[in-house]
């Protein structure tokens, strides 16, 4: 029994994690129809700049905002140089690019920093462990937690309330007539890359936070992962995303708790397995336009 | 008002556009009829800036507007109801009609607009926080023509305004141009429907493949034979 809410909270945990990363994914889809591979590596950015600023002696605080900052400014800049120049060439134009930037973005890492993993101290009071009945859980597992609602009570009072989230959203209905309305479809892509970002920059250092670890590679595959909960709840949408990395993230952590240690360490194949299985049945995920219509 | 100048436009590389020169004055309702595939929607669209131009020049209230993009367009006064209506269907009535108006940035000015285009069709005041794709095609074009007037535009292009409506509502429809013009409003209209345009129109123009073949008032175009047999092809090839 305390091994299966142990493992509840470990799903629960990277839930929060991947619905992060993947309602990036989903905001910067569904404005412009790009797949940004790089959207993971976002994380790895935001996690170095933290390091070094952490390093700089900057008070922590200030330094993860500065951190979150500069991924935002760092995602525009890779609009406006890698994917405005190429917006009218197809999507399949777009995906090529963003993997293209991808690997840039941890080469440049590599080059910079060195291939080594090194080691993220956050201040103590995030490590502290607090006794609820049987269980010892680390601060910041509520920390991880509580970003992840504060950031989708936020995005969603961005798309219900603010100029800028009705024009995301009448790009994401009609992007045609959104156009007719004298929206200004650049400047919405801006913002779209810019909460993405913000979002993916959170997702990193919260992952790494809890983690310790990471790596010019480490956005990578948690990126793929969150792209596959996306994928799984509907890409496009902002609930489906949430809903596909909550799934996704149970039953990883499950498979890998339950099954024999030989099996677990398949962790990774039984993700893309329940992505194909999903895809089977609901082509459009489980939020996606086939759910709508039925 | 509008000024356009031996427009010539390529859509898909092929040539949809070649050499149109139209104007239309203030509080004029001015209609471009012709067959399907003519090149009218190319010419609204170029004129409204979703399409660019290869040649030519678009001059609006004499300022050269020749490519600039839909949101500078929109900000100058010129606003389009699109072909197929395309409300943002996902979104409430209401919604709908705020994201006309994207541009205007007084609140007070939106809110009285707001009550007038409600005054004007009650029923986008009945059904304001209903999902637009839910209204019936009437209804829907009702929105988009409220959805162009919350922007304050002077010159509406109205695209196909009755396509594929009934019968009675097309009636309502015509009506309801006749009453954006008594508000001052200048129409650029373009028609499947050429007789009830005629009917309305200061001016016509007729286009048939990418050229405007004839032009005149309402009453020397309406009395045309050509008019006929430019339909009667039509029917040909659609």
């Amino acid at each position: 029994m305390n091994f299966f809410i142990a493992e509840i909270i470990n799903a629960i945990k990277l839930g929060s994690i991947y619905a992060l990363i993947a309602i990036g994914y989903s905001i910067v889809y569904s404005i412009l129809g790009l797949i940004n591979f790089a959207h993971g590596d976002l994380m790895m950015v935001a996690v170095y700049s933290l390091w070094v600023l952490m390093n700089l002696k900057i008070p922590f605080a200030l330094a993860v905002i500065l951190a979150v900052i500069i991924t935002m400014l760092l995602a525009i800049i890779t609009e406006r140089v890698a994917y405005r120049p190429l917006l009218n060439n197809g999507e399949e134009t777009l995906i090529i690019t963003s993997l293209a930037v991808s690997i840039l973005l941890q080469s440049i890492s590599q080059a910079v920093f060195g291939i080594d993993n090194k080691a993220l101290k956050v201040p103590v009071f995030f490590t502290k462990r607090i006794q609820i009945a049987d269980f010892t859980v680390s601060v910041m597992n509520f920390v991880i937690l509580a970003v992840t609602i504060v950031s989708v009570i936020v995005l969603a009072f961005i798309l219900k309330k603010t100029r800028i989230g009705l024009a995301m959203r009448a790009i994401k209905d009609n992007s045609l007539a959104a156009d007719f309305m004298g929206i200004n479809r650049k400047a919405v892509i801006v913002a779209a890359f810019g909460i993405g970002s913000a979002l993916a920059a959170l997702a990193g250092i919260t992952y790494t936070g809890e983690y310790v670890s990471f790596d010019p590679q480490m956005g990578f595959m948690l990126g793929i992962k969150a792209f596959i909960a996306a994928v799984i709840g509907g890409l496009g949408s902002i609930t489906g995303a949430a809903l596909g990395a909550f799934v996704l993230a149970f039953l990883e952590i499950f498979f890998a708790g339950y099954l024999p240690d030989s099996i677990a360490s398949y962790q990774t194949v039984f993700v893309f397995l329940i992505l194909i299985l999903v895809l089977l049945v609901r082509p459009d995920g489980l939020l996606g336009k086939n759910a709508k219509r039925s | 008002m509008l000024k356009v100048n031996e427009l010539n436009v390529s859509y898909k590389e092929i040539r949809a556009v070649r050499n149109v020169s139209l104007s239309v004055e203030r509080g004029e309702i001015v209609s471009l009829i012709g067959t399907n595939g003519a090149g009218k929607t190319s010419v609204l669209r170029t004129l409204s800036g979703i399409i660019k131009p290869e040649s030519g020049s678009i001059i609006y209230n004499g300022e050269d507007i020749t490519g600039l993009d839909a949101h500078e367009t929109v900000k100058r006064g010129i606003v389009q109801v699109p072909e197929g209506r395309q409300v943002f269907s996902t979104m409430t009535v209401r919604e709908n009609l705020l994201l006309g108006a994207y541009l205007v940035k007084d609140k007070k000015l939106n809110k009285k607009r707001i009550e007038e285009i409600e005054n004007m069709f009650p029923i986008l005041s009945e059904r304001k926080n209903m999902l637009a794709g839910k209204l019936s095609g009437g209804e829907q074009q009702m929105l988009v023509i409220g959805r162009a007037l919350m922007s304050g535009g002077e010159l509406i292009l109205l695209d196909e305004p009755s396509l594929g409506l009934a019968p009675k509502v097309v009636e309502e429809i015509f009506n309801i141009i006749i009453k954006l013009k008594q508000m001052g409003k200048t129409i650029l209209l373009v028609e499947q429907h050429a007789q009830e345009a005629i009917d309305i129109s200061d001016k016509v123009y007729v286009m048939e493949t990418g050229e405007i073949k004839k032009a005149g008032n309402a009453t020397t175009i309406g009395d045309s034979e050509d008019i006929r047999s430019i339909y009667l092809g039509a029917d040909k090839t659609t």
